[in-house]
């Protein structure tokens, strides 16, 4: 049950809920029996530590710190206490005993395989964005955490971000009415140049690296960053913030429950002085008919002039709109959401409770909370999935250069085999999901 | 979609003339080049100028990811396989491989298959047999289990496994 359907339960998790690091207590107090009790310390395993993968990193209660690239290690590890176990290979992460959770802030291209073999092993994760790359992997995924029982929460933090939620309180209660369109803007993507293929640096176990994406030579525009650029990899801000954005409109206009048909149509340019090869600006046209919702993604597209921020975008209702800007962490609203008070017999959200506004702690502290309660955390993969999928639907329809419908409730495009060869992508041995 | 409707040298010389916009705007005719492009195309891509090589190789792409849908899938696969031998830069190779994935059916099952012994490609060809969804690739998959070292059957092994894998049960294993 997701805490959403539920009237807000701020007043019931109290003193609790103000913790931004796991409850510390006397050893052996409960066992574990593949979870932490609602007494037991967390412990945890960091796989992947550069970005975004440094900020999840709990130093007083980590038994291993992971990463392919050895500075990355040296720069981390004095920021944990004791003596964790510092190593090249998840899997040795995974394989610890005394691990009960994971946090995987590897390139996008890992994160199915680890998030479903840390399920496989008994860890919950808390994986980042974008959830992955292919349909098959959004399953995966989601069945991984459904069959062994684990909490994956998503790193979506626009989910625990205090602004989002009020736009999300006055959308839902009718703010602007039944929204039409959801117009996103954001920026292109970052242009690069012809950097040299040499050999990796020896601090980099460069074939690791790439895990189960096709071999490739290195250059040193990969790694750190700019794989977001690379369509084995990344494929462009469309999975990258586009994840953000359109989990965050997902919340805003109940949508998460949406399994019907999606049609997408996507153009995009590419740059030619780089090896970068998504597509650096991409303008996609999503049409949900089971809804009659029109969603446009642009780039760089156009700032709405009334409240112009970096990127965001326009919700369009039969009663108004709204302007939300960004989507992740950040997220602004105007004051017409701000001020919104839920009347009375008017629908409650959820968002979960700590000291102070820090959006990714709280989302951090929701996956703590809900590690120990079981119940499903705000990102939780079943939810991220939905988002995700949008943004695959929209790189396969630019792939092929034509209109694509794809259902939802079954994970496959109608009627188009063509299409469908693009539900998955094989590995390179021997990784598989 | 006519697909005589764009002249390969002509592409190719607006590619070639460095101009971004010229070559962003031969790109958004890359899907009509004919099949005939592809090996001239894929040299392209291979020659020291690298942002017309860039060019080609999203060229190549388009063509690929158009073919199914007007009808040159056959044709482009025909071209595609050229492309992948001993005799072409790595990186062609496994492009082309990659493409044939998408585009490729049964007739271009041997000769990616015949590439499995090949250690430098090998994984690019296995990976392309287990993307084409013709029981002719899963045969030559099974086929050789018979040939390749002992130390690269789990590999062969895990490209028949995905190929029958049930989406309800990826990830429950």
């Amino acid at each position: 049950m997701h805490q959403d359907d539920r009237v807000t339960r701020r007043e019931l998790i109290g003193a609790a809920a103000s913790l931004a690091i796991p409850t510390i207590i006397p050893e052996g107090v409960i066992g574990r029996k593949g979870r932490p009790g609602a007494n037991d310390r967390i412990i945890f395993g960091h796989i992947g530590l550069n970005g975004m993968g440094s900020a999840h990193i709990v130093p007083d209660a980590c038994a291993a710190i992971c990463d392919v690239d050895d500075n990355v290690l040296a720069r981390i590890r004095p920021r944990i206490k004791g003596d964790p176990l510092v190593t090249r290979d998840f899997r040795r992460v995974l394989d610890r005993k005394d691990i009960d959770a994971v946090t995987i802030g590897t390139p996008d291209h890992w994160h199915a395989i680890m998030t479903v073999m840390a399920c496989q092993a008994g860890k919950d994760v808390y994986s980042e964005k974008p959830v992955c790359k292919t349909v098959e992997e959004a399953r995966a995924m989601l069945n991984a955490a459904r069959y062994h029982k684990r909490i994956v929460q998503i790193g979506t933090q626009g989910r625990s971000n205090s602004q989002a939620f009020k736009a999300a309180e006055f959308v839902q209660n009718g703010g602007i009415g039944t929204v039409k369109r959801v117009d996103i803007w954001h920026p292109e993507n970052f242009k690069g140049t012809f950097a040299p293929i040499s050999a990796p640096p020896p601090t980099l176990d460069w074939d690791l690296w790439l895990g189960p994406a096709r071999w490739a030579p290195y250059t040193p525009d990969i790694h750190p960053f700019n794989f977001r650029w690379y369509m084995d990899y990344g494929e462009g801000f469309i999975r990258d913030r586009g994840n953000h954005a359109l989990s965050t409109m997902n919340w805003i206009i109940g949508n998460d429950d949406y399994d019907g048909l999606v049609e997408c149509e996507a153009t995009g340019k590419v740059q030619c002085d780089s090896r970068r090869d998504a597509p650096y600006a991409m303008d996609v046209r999503w049409y949900l008919p089971g809804r009659d919702l029109t969603i446009t993604w642009s780039q760089p597209g156009v700032k709405n002039p009334r409240f112009p921020g970096e990127w965001g975008a326009t919700y369009t209702g039969t009663n108004g709109d709204l302007v939300v800007l960004g989507g992740d962490g950040g997220c602004s609203v105007e004051p017409k959401a701000l001020q919104f008070q839920v009347p009375p017999g008017g629908k409650h959200l959820y968002l979960h409770p700590i000291a102070g506004d820090d959006a990714l702690q709280r989302h951090h502290q929701n996956w703590y909370d809900c590690i120990r309660t079981r119940k499903l955390p705000v990102a939780d993969i079943g939810i991220a999935r939905k988002a995700i999928l949008l943004c695959i639907v929209a790189v396969a329809a630019y792939k092929l250069g034509r209109k694509v419908t794809f259902n939802i409730a079954e994970d496959r495009f109608v009627n188009d085999p063509e299409a469908d060869r693009l539900l998955s992508t094989p590995y390179r041995a021997p990784w598989k999901l | 979609m006519s697909l005589q409707n764009v002249d390969t040298d002509a592409w190719i010389a607006r590619v070639k003339t460095g101009d971004e916009a010229a070559r962003e705007a031969a790109l958004g005719d890359a899907p009509k080049l004919p099949p005939s492009a592809i090996v001239p195309l894929a040299e392209l891509m291979a020659g020291e100028d690298l942002g017309a090589g860039r060019a080609a190789q999203e060229g190549l792409r388009r063509i690929a990811y158009a073919s199914m849908s007007n009808g040159t899938h056959e044709a482009v696969a025909a071209e595609l396989v050229k492309l992948i031998g001993p005799g072409h830069p790595r990186a062609v190779r496994s492009d082309a491989l990659m493409m044939l994935g998408f585009c490729g059916s049964a007739a271009a099952v041997a000769p990616i298959a015949a590439l499995l012994e090949d250690a430098d490609i090998r994984e690019d060809a296995r990976m392309a047999l287990e993307r084409i969804p013709h029981p002719a690739a899963a045969r030559a998959l099974r086929a050789a289990l018979r040939r390749v070292p002992a130390d690269y059957r789990p590999a062969i092994q895990q490209s028949l496994r995905h190929k029958s894998l049930r989406l309800t049960a990826v990830g429950r294993s």
